[in-house]
């Protein structure tokens, strides 16, 4: 097997190859076998068994310890570049067959140990497949446009609010009072909007876990969710969300969605040895 | 981002993903096998590793909500100086108020605020 990178290995031991496992599938894997795999490594393949199938790539077992140990942990470096291949990988297998993605990073030693793993968990990952059943995620976060939010609330705390040159000691605790007052209609209203999204999305969702967020300043999302939805309810869950943000703009949120994707979230399957 | 002119704004559909989405989904979710297994990644330096790619992505996770390392002793210095100056104020604190005659000592409360 050539190396990627033109290495000058005489022969390839076995140790310094291994089988990277990127997730299981229901199909035989057409649409994501021959795609660039984590680098350095072979392209993307699939292992087939008991009608599902394993998404794996050849990796370099030694990059892949130094990567996870390497001090080279910038936004260039082989370990984002790494993540990204990831999930790009489990994007695609997505878009062609039901997934269980796996999380970064598990290497076995060779295909063998792969078919094993499938043929050791095939019902477990069956059922996983047959629950999950091709449902993806949706992403919902909603952020504060503080100028609307000011209007609505009064709660006008910005340096250039108005503020006398000269204030007096109870003009000033009058005013504090005033902002107080004002955050916690905005946190009201917020909590209130956080309330209404989980009621409207459970509504289409099969599941749904609400990110706990509380960022009130105007680049953090002030109330998420994630939820899973079957994939003939794209549409509904479109509209869910569309209903939502029009009426959460009244309070000064603008709300944004992205999806669909594997559902990460909403797979807790644990499979090895039960020693815990 | 669309508008239409007299309808309910339009929900934002971002094109591309966040640095910091990409990292929670595939570094914290997701199944996990253990046993026959002879590289995960994560658990060379599991923590560490998290710790690094978020900093890495700092502005983004900042976005997200995600600072907690602004304060923390070990990984911010600010923290880590204001975390020592203290721990020598509380240390100063003690010696003076051995120094004090008996009965004299403030009202006995114990290193303050945090």
């Amino acid at each position: 097997m050539s190396r990627p990178d033109g290495g000058t290995v005489a022969a390839v031991r076995a140790t310094s190859t291994g089988c990277y496992l990127y997730a299981v599938i229901g199909g035989d894997g057409t649409g994501v076998a021959g795609l660039p795999g984590i680098e350095p490594g072979g392209p993307v393949d699939v292992v087939t068994a008991g009608g599902i199938g394993a998404v794996i790539s050849a990796v370099d077992t030694d990059a892949m310890r130094q990567g996870g140990a390497s001090a080279d942990i910038d936004e260039d470096g082989w370990l984002v570049r790494a993540a990204r291949s990831h999930e790009q990988v489990v994007l695609a297998a997505f878009h062609s067959a039901p997934t269980v993605p796996m999380r970064f990073g598990i290497v076995h030693a060779d295909r063998a140990a792969v078919e094993r793993l499938l043929a050791t968990y095939g019902a477990e990952l069956r059922g996983e497949l047959a629950r999950l059943g091709g449902a993806a995620e949706w992403n919902v976060k909603a952020y504060i446009d503080r100028s609307v939010v000011a209007a609505r609330f009064g709660a006008d705390n910005d340096a250039d609010g108005e503020r006398p040159a000269v204030e007096s000691g109870r003009g000033y605790l009058l005013r504090e009072r005033a902002r107080r007052d004002a955050d916690a209609r905005v946190r009201e209203a917020i909590a209130a909007h956080a309330a209404d999204l989980a009621s409207q999305l459970s509504a289409v969702a099969v599941d749904l876990t609400a990110i706990p967020l509380g960022g009130e300043e105007s680049r953090r999302p002030v109330l998420g969710a994630v939820c899973l939805v079957e994939r003939a309810d794209d549409a509904r869950l479109t509209g869910v969300v569309e209903r939502f943000a029009a009426s959460a703009s009244d309070d000064g949120l603008t709300v944004e969605l992205t999806g669909p994707w594997p559902p990460y979230h909403f797979t807790s399957l644990r499979l090895g040895p039960s020693d815990e | 981002m669309q508008q239409r002119s007299g309808q309910a704004p339009a929900v934002i559909r971002p094109s591309g993903e966040s640095l910091a989405d990409i990292l929670e989904r595939v570094l914290d979710k997701g199944v996990v096998i253990a046993g026959d297994i002879v590289v995960n990644v994560l658990d060379i330096e599991l923590l560490t590793l998290k710790v690094r790619l978020l900093i890495a992505s700092a502005d983004t996770a900042k976005e997200m909500g995600i600072d907690w390392w602004e304060t923390d002793p070990f990984l911010s210095r600010n923290a880590a100086d204001l975390q020592r100056e203290n721990d020598d104020l509380r240390a100063r604190l003690e010696r003076l108020e051995r120094m004090l005659p008996a009965g004299q000592d403030g009202n006995g409360s114990d290193g303050g605020g945090r």
